[in-house]
């Protein structure tokens, strides 16, 4: 086993374990994300049975991270999914019928995904001036679609023309049908790797998201936010910095890792 | 000739097309999402405000009016003024663009000036430790985010050590952190390419031709495998243009350097809504302008594209 596949690996296991400890983070943490401890502020790691040490005012670390992983990973699974079906169905109509409405679907796909995806969902969570946790999904959702419909659209066409599709529908087999037997299966490699890639992608737009004070409500714990105040303070508290930071890489280089087993398994 | 004035029609024609239908969608979007006159006038805003705005804007005519009115100003390029200081909007978009085109620039440069050897001496060869420690460092680089790169890279190098400057755009100095910090986060991905590419090139037949004649390694790599390796990749470094011409958002807003995705998160945040829509008008047609120059650079730099585009 190479170097590479030893670390590929030790990150595919720390995000299996990251994602048991936002499931689980509840039963394991009693401490309140919220609760405000002026006495605790600036408190350095494993202090007075603060793991990670305390923040500006006094909030735990540690309860913090573990409250912003289950937002991150929420968000990143809600609007992958989304992604991951509005993309899929516009992908599959797209490359089903040839006509006017194909070539329309083809084209406000490309037209999506040429937008400055960032800026868009910037805007658009300004526009609807909620936030929240189901304008976060629905906006990075909406917003980064095309990603899954360009892959789908180009993998179904050619599909359409192989020809076991063919003999199919010739043996008068329905759309809905055919697309459930012989398509879609047929789609699942490259699907699967995409929404892990896609996932890793989301994570990090909702943690820039919130470190902008964009999307998540005030005062809510979220790795971003956490971020963004430990800018203030990274001489006296670096590990307002450091502790956000390594989570979010480790999140993302396990995702990316995953993701790079399954192409590799599929390939 | 008559061949080109088409081709620049066509052109034309999907630049407006893009235009049009972007500024549609952000039309109707402020339309459908809320009120647009407790936007512009902010949540504290009395009833006799909210109807002297409503009158002003036209908010109490008929959509499709409204609409119109909308279509005509903008083809004026007239996006109306920034609610924040009264200036015209489009020309507050517009000021701010140099700054973004100077970090795209120098981040651009840097990353080429970094990727290109590296992704040649990884492709060389698969053997080596060192090699193999630089592949690990790249995957786990891939997985930082750029804005994180950029805080870590602040605390390590202008609180720590105090050398380099945490913001600004006041001088080279300070230009630094954060044209270091985009080129590290763009590289990984690059050399990644430049590597595969390299390799896949030193495999191919006019590569053994040169050797065959007694080309020397170095020769090889340079004058035979990379350029081709870079032809493969230009669709990757135009993609990376246009992320960096308007993707920035957070690194701007970390290192305050004036620019467009700065000006974007400073008008979404004080809800400034005209400087929202120039700066979505301006990014959409610098996109546009990136792609179309991407297109047109591999069809002249790589003559087989051509030949394939003029087939039926």
């Amino acid at each position: 086993m190479t170097a590479q596949r030893r670390l590929l690996r030790f990150a595919f296991i720390l995000l299996l374990v990251l994602v048991a400890v936002a499931l689980l983070g509840p039963f394991l943490v009693a401490r309140d994300p919220m609760r405000i401890d002026l006495a605790a502020r600036f408190l350095a790691p494993l202090q007075a049975g603060h793991l990670l040490g305390c923040d500006q005012l006094g909030r735990d670390v540690a309860a913090r991270l573990l409250a912003g992983l289950r937002w991150s990973l929420g968000i990143a699974a809600g609007a992958t999914l989304i992604a991951f079906l509005l993309g899929t169905a516009i992908g599959l109509l797209a490359a089903r019928s040839r006509a006017l409405f194909g070539t329309a679907l083809r084209q406000v796909t490309i037209f999506t995904q040429s937008f400055p995806v960032f800026v868009l969902a910037v805007s658009i969570v300004a526009v609807i001036g909620k936030s929240g946790f189901a304008t976060l999904v629905l906006t990075l959702g909406l917003v980064t679609w095309p990603v899954f419909a360009r892959v789908v659209q180009a993998e179904a066409s050619s599909l359409f023309t192989r020809e076991y599709v063919l003999a199919a529908e010739m043996m008068q087999m329905g759309g809905a049908r055919l697309l459930l037997r012989h398509v879609l299966p047929a789609l699942v490699p490259s699907l699967s790797v995409l929404l892990v890639f896609h996932f890793a992608d989301m994570i990090i737009a909702e943690s820039a998201l919130s470190f902008l004070g964009i999307g998540a409500p005030l005062g809510a714990a979220t790795w971003g936010g956490m971020l963004n105040e430990s800018r203030a303070h990274m001489l006296t508290a670096p590990w307002m910095l450091l502790a956000p930071a390594a989570c979010l890489v480790l999140l993302v280089v396990g995702a990316h890792a995953l993701g790079q087993r399954l192409r590799e398994a599929t390939a | 000739m008559a061949e080109r004035a088409r081709l620049l029609a066509r052109w034309l024609g999907s630049l407006a097309i893009v235009l049009i239908a972007t500024m549609t969608v952000l039309f109707f979007l402020v339309r459908l999402t809320g009120d647009p006159a407790i936007m512009l006038a902010g949540p504290d805003a009395s009833p006799q405000q909210l109807q002297q705005i409503r009158q002003f804007y036209g908010f109490d005519r008929s959509l499709a009016e409204q609409y119109v009115v909308y279509a005509g100003k903008l083809a004026q390029l007239d996006f109306g003024a920034s609610l924040a200081d009264g200036t015209p909007s489009f020309d507050k978009a517009l000021a701010s663009f140099p700054a973004t085109l100077l970090l795209a620039m120098l981040a651009m440069a840097l990353n080429l000036a970094v990727s290109i050897p590296v992704g040649a001496w990884l492709g060389r060869s698969r053997q080596g430790h060192a090699r193999r420690v630089v592949r690990g460092v790249l995957s786990v680089l891939q997985g930082f985010p750029g804005f994180v790169l950029a805080l870590l890279l602040i605390d390590l190098f202008a609180v720590e050590l105090e050398w380099l400057p945490a913001i600004g755009y006041g001088g080279p100095v300070s230009w630094i952190l954060p044209v270091v910090s985009v080129a590290f986060f763009l590289a990984p991905k690059l050399i990644r390419v430049l590597e595969a590419n390299v390799q896949a090139a030193l495999l191919a037949s006019y590569v053994r031709t040169a050797r065959s004649i007694g080309a020397t390694p170095n020769e090889i790599l340079w004058r035979h495998a990379m350029p081709n390796a870079l032809l493969g990749a230009t669709a990757l470094i135009g993609a990376e243009f246009a992320f960096v011409m308007t993707g920035l958002v957070v690194i701007e807003t970390i290192f305050a350097w004036p620019g467009i995705g700065w000006l974007l998160v400073q008008s979404t945040l004080n809800l400034d809504f005209p400087v929202l829509q120039s700066i979505t008008c301006l990014l959409v047609v610098t996109i546009f302008l990136v792609n179309s120059a991407t297109d047109a650079l591999q069809l002249v730099l790589d003559p087989r594209l051509q030949q394939r585009a003029a087939a039926p």
